[in-house]
């Protein structure tokens, strides 16, 4: 069996999980604090992959990335960047694709802190970082949990968004997902159904490690 | 000093009300606000820390304008009704986060609130009680020039509110510390208050000291009152050296009248 696949599938859930969590961290700060009447807009365009069919995404992104287009070219000629049909391509998309995921439990987790916790915080002095730091984000661990866990299986079971703009290159773009559909559309049933198993008990024992300990993670929260 | 002149519109239970509360505090001594639920006390110390824009304010501490000086740079000791204490941290680390470079011994603090040997709890696993004691402690700790307490004693028992009531007069006398304090515990605020603002609907009904702003109603005994004029429903008194105001049920009294008010 060739591990190539899995091996992608698991380090584009892990890359995406992380540039996700520096990225949503403040997006669901800002969002759950902020009284800007751009706050609806935003909130709309964080939840868009959560309804729009995934090949629709990929499709503008393809459309976007491609050097024969102007952003594409003008990425390419640069910063060096070429998004389409490479990982750091999928990277992107599966960070577009996974936002609502990571950013919608921080942010529920943000609003849900009592206002006087904050208060008190501001109250002695510390400044919104030192707040952030050792107030926010240690009573939020149960959603900080929710938002990786979902980040991670969510960037997992992509199709439609990895296959529009990635293609199905062996060993740069060609994830698990897309290799079982290969594989049965070869008729290739014994090799998508070890893909599937592996990726079925891989992604079981992180999830059962993970929601195991999460009674250790809420018992400071 | 602390004075402060405050104006807000609020919505309560019986609909939109205004709120408008003048006052002035002294270093070392405590000021109640006392009232009803609902009444806007805890709107005025949120006033006052900057943590509810008012509609309007002149609000100086010390001749400083505290207008212009943000919330965190007031120096102000303030305990929540909810305790607002730091769920992920345990009573030491509550106390430590709060330390100032001016902050009070912690040890004595922990000793006199009875919690050395919680020290090592984390919030969750504290009664109600212990958590406001903690509360208090954590206000007391950071060494406040300004004190804003809601219901600080609401949750303890009869020795212990006793206890550290006489803990928290005391420390305010010593430190100097200008003290607010919320309260709709009558015995509270006669123990502990230096003077009173009786505030109901968010109107100032009285000022004064507890003795003469507690005063509520005409009764055959009580402390003598001499009436100034009669307003409505209500009667404008003297008692002592403070002028409030009396509502009245069946004496309406006469401008030069001497009368007795009952205490409640």
């Amino acid at each position: 069996m060739n591990w190539s696949p899995l091996f992608l599938s698991f380090k584009l859930a892990l890359v995406t999980t992380l540039v996700l969590l520096v990225l949503g961290l403040p997006l669901a700060w800002w969002l759950a604090r902020t009284r800007s009447r751009l706050k609806p807009i935003i909130e709309s365009l964080v939840s868009l992959p959560l309804v729009l069919p995934p090949t629709v995404l990929g499709f503008y992104f393809l459309l976007a990335f491609s050097p024969n287009n102007t952003f594409g070219s003008w990425l390419d000629a640069w910063l060096g960047l070429r998004l389409v049909f490479s990982f750091p391509g999928l990277v992107f998309a599966s960070v577009i694709y996974s936002l609502p995921f990571m950013v919608q439990p921080l942010q529920a987790g943000l609003a849900s802190l009592p206002s006087s916790l904050l208060d008190s915080a501001r109250l002695m002095g510390k400044s919104t970082w030192q707040t952030l730091r050792r107030v926010e984000i240690p009573n939020i661990r149960p959603a900080l949990l929710t938002g990786i866990v979902l980040s991670f299986a969510h960037t997992l079971g992509e199709f439609g968004v990895v296959l529009m703009i990635g293609g199905n290159i062996p060993g740069e773009t060609r994830v698990a997902a897309i290799a079982i559909y290969d594989e049965v559309e070869a008729l290739n049933y014994g090799a998508a159904n070890a893909y599937s198993l592996v990726l079925l008990g891989l992604t079981f024992i992180i999830l059962l490690a993970v929601y195991g300990s999460r009674r250790w993670l809420g018992g400071r929260g | 000093m602390l004075k402060a002149k405050l104006q807000k519109s609020l919505s309560g239970p019986t609909g939109i009300f205004s709120l408008s509360v003048e006052l002035s505090a002294h270093p070392g001594e405590i000021l109640a606000l006392y009232g009803p639920s609902g009444a806007g006390k805890t709107s005025v110390l949120r006033m006052m820390a900057g943590l509810l824009p008012p509609d309007e304010i002149d609000l100086y501490f010390r001749g400083q304008n505290w207008r212009y000086i943000p919330p965190s740079q007031r120096n102000i000791g303030f305990v929540f009704q909810d305790y607002a204490l730091f769920p992920n941290m345990t009573v030491r680390e509550n106390l430590d986060f709060a330390s100032r470079p001016r902050a009070l011994d912690q040890d004595q603090l922990l000793a006199a609130f009875e919690l050395t040997a919680l020290v090592n709890h984390l919030p969750a696993q504290l009664s109600g009680g212990q958590q406001q004691r903690v509360a208090l402690a954590r206000a007391l700790v950071q060494g406040p020039d300004v004190l804003l307490l809601d219901e600080p004693l609401s949750a303890l028992e009869h020795r212990l509110r006793v206890k550290l009531g006489n803990y928290l007069k005391q420390a305010v006398r010593e430190y100097g510390i200008t003290t607010i304090l919320v309260s709709h515990d009558l015995g509270e605020v006669v123990r502990l208050a230096d003077q009173v603002i009786r505030l109901e609907a968010g109107q100032v009904m009285a000022t004064g000291t507890p003795e003469a702003v507690l005063l509520t109603d005409v009764t055959e005994t009580g402390l003598p009152a001499e009436v100034l004029r009669v307003e409505g429903e209500q009667i404008v008194v003297r008692v002592g050296q403070s002028v409030l105001r009396v509502p009245t049920k069946e004496h309406a009294g006469q401008p030069g009248e001497r009368i007795r008010l009952r205490l409640g």
